[in-house]
């Protein structure tokens, strides 16, 4: 399994006050890891270790299989990052700008300025001074200065901030593409769980510095996939009658009507069926595919999820 | 390093800050003509003999471009860090010190250049005026032009170098108000009373060879341990 970035312990403190705590992530070579977080959870300052802006208290960062040291420039020249906001120069046009980074960088292949204008919806635009750009031009013009130098390690903070809705799908099928079609790595966060859920290969769920759950999706899909939810008239008799007389254990409350039944090998029908025998009237049952958005929520809130 | 010059020049679209400088160089012009014109006969007329005259002319440049210095701090680094494109700027794969340092080359340089130039424009154009019009009541002599040329060069360089003081704010504290007063604070301690209470000629060089020094060790100083530093 190659890694293209590890963090190994890492923590980082400002003034006493740990932002991201014994932090230890993997990401794998090719995949999209979908980094998600609420606001303030310490996604973007673990992404600036990752780019060396800020350097951790303790523990240890290994990019393309390197230790990051302060004096660690060659890695810096794989990557590219889109990190808080799209910042540029603003006084200077769209196309400068792209030109300035890729001499910055050393990319001499100037033409791809172009290409990338124009996979961003921009080349119309782009003789134009940024401060004219909207925050969802801005965004699409980062992910342009990102993704000019080819990089293989794509670090996008929060990408779809201030996209509209064709905007975002335009976006997720970049990230796809570029993933699927040229390999590149990427590391992107969110606090919008359906986001990261539709592109994402593996994910890692940080909550208050700390990140406690990294799991693949597939991995996820499987264990979350179906269960049977049904609104009984006396919920406490249902749930005796499950219970006791049916053997079924793997069942949940929800809110005061609901119960969630996980086991399987039980169908609705049949769930219908045994508990209307024991004089238990069912207003509605059907089987549902577990939200994968709930589970997330409840990791991100702290309730550690339904397994 | 000269790629890096070249960059930062492109970035700030540089050949208009010749402009401006040609600009203020005008303004004094005006202003000293002004003084010129309307202190003529008066007992402590400031054009009375060659050596106060360029001293006034060079206290002027210097004053000048040392707030034009400011600004560029003002705008090159600490602007670039409040607009947060020095982030950018520091995840390329270019050590950050020699980033900083392709900056304050160009302002050492444009502001050593532009005293010199301006303060040697300005001296010619006195010598030139007086030739036609005599009000300067001593005589200039070769050996005289020699000196001054050296003291304007010593004079432009020592301002260059205590220029970059404000940049102990700037680099801090990453306020272009801060950098900017520190500067304007700078040029009126050290180009005010130039004709005031008697300080002798020694000491005043060597006053403006100790801030220079200052300058330049702030200059290092803000590029020691840079790499270390988190940018937020």
């Amino acid at each position: 399994m190659t890694y293209i970035a590890r963090t190994i312990g890492v923590t980082k403190t400002y003034g006493g006050t740990e932002v991201v705590s014994d932090v230890c992530m993997n990401i794998r070579q090719g995949e999209i890891y979908g980094f998600l977080g609420h606001n303030g959870a310490g996604k973007t300052t673990l992404m600036r270790m990752l780019t060396n802006l800020v350097k951790p208290t303790a523990g240890e960062i290994e990019l393309f299989g390197e230790k990051l040291t302060p004096h660690s420039y060659e890695v810096l020249k794989r990557m590219g990052s889109v990190i808080d906001y799209p910042f540029f120069y603003d006084g200077l046009s769209a196309w400068d700008n792209l030109d300035l980074h890729c001499e910055y960088m050393g990319f001499p292949d100037k033409k791809v300025i172009g290409t990338m204008m124009e996979q961003v919806g921009l080349k119309d635009i782009g003789r134009n001074p940024v401060r004219e750009f909207s925050l969802g031009m801005r965004q699409r013009l980062g992910i342009a200065r990102a993704l000019v130098t080819t990089p293989e390690l794509l670090i996008l903070d929060e990408p779809i901030n201030g996209l509209d809705p064709a905007g975002i799908k335009e976006l997720r099928d970049l990230l796809k593409r570029l993933s699927a079609e040229y390999r590149i790595t990427l590391l992107v966060s969110s606090h919008i769980l359906g986001e990261i859920e539709q592109i994402a290969d593996t994910v890692g769920v940080i909550r208050g510095g700390r990140l406690i759950e990294e799991v693949s999706m597939e991995r996820i899909r499987g264990q979350h996939n179906e269960y049977i939810e049904l609104r009984p008239t006396d919920v406490r008799k249902a749930a005796y009658v499950m219970e006791h007389l049916l053997g079924l254990r793997n069942y949940k409350l929800v809110g005061e009507h609901t119960i969630r039944v996980y086991d399987p090998g039980m169908s609705p029908s049949e769930l219908n069926a045994s508990l209307v025998r024991h004089d238990v009237a069912i207003e509605s049952i059907f089987k549902r595919a577990h939200s994968l958005e709930e589970y997330f929520m409840n990791l991100m809130k702290g309730d550690g999820g339904i397994a | 390093m000269l790629k890096l010059i070249s960059l930062e020049l492109r970035k700030y679209r540089f050949s208009r800050h010749i402009g401006y400088a040609a600009m203020a160089g005008l303004a004094i012009l005006l202003f000293l003509t002004l003084l010129g014109i309307t202190d003529y006969g008066a007992e402590d007329y400031a054009f009375s003999t060659f050596a106060g005259s360029f001293m006034l002319i060079d206290t002027f440049v210097r004053a000048t471009f040392m707030i034009f210095a400011g600004v560029l701090l003002s705008t090159m680094i600490a602007l670039e860090y409040r607009n947060k494109t020095m982030g950018v700027l520091f995840t390329y794969p270019i050590k950050r010190r020699k980033l900083i340092a392709a900056k304050l080359v160009i302002i050492f340089v444009f502001t050593f250049g532009m005293i010199l130039l301006t303060d040697v424009l300005m001296g010619s154009v006195l010598v030139v005026v007086d030739r036609f019009y005599p009000f300067i009541t001593d005589s200039l002599t070769m050996e005289q032009a020699r000196e001054l040329l050296l003291e304007y060069t010593v004079s432009s360089l020592s301002a260059a170098a205590m220029a970059l003081i404000p940049l102990l704010f700037g680099m801090r504290k990453h306020s272009v108000t801060t950098t900017m007063v520190s500067s304007i604070l700078l040029v009126l301690i050290v180009c005010s009373g130039f004709n005031g209470p008697v300080v002798s000629i020694e000491s005043i060089i060597a006053i403006h060879l100790a801030l220079g020094a200052a300058g330049l060790c702030i200059a290092w100083l803000s590029m020691h341990r840079l790499e270390t530093k988190d940018v937020n």
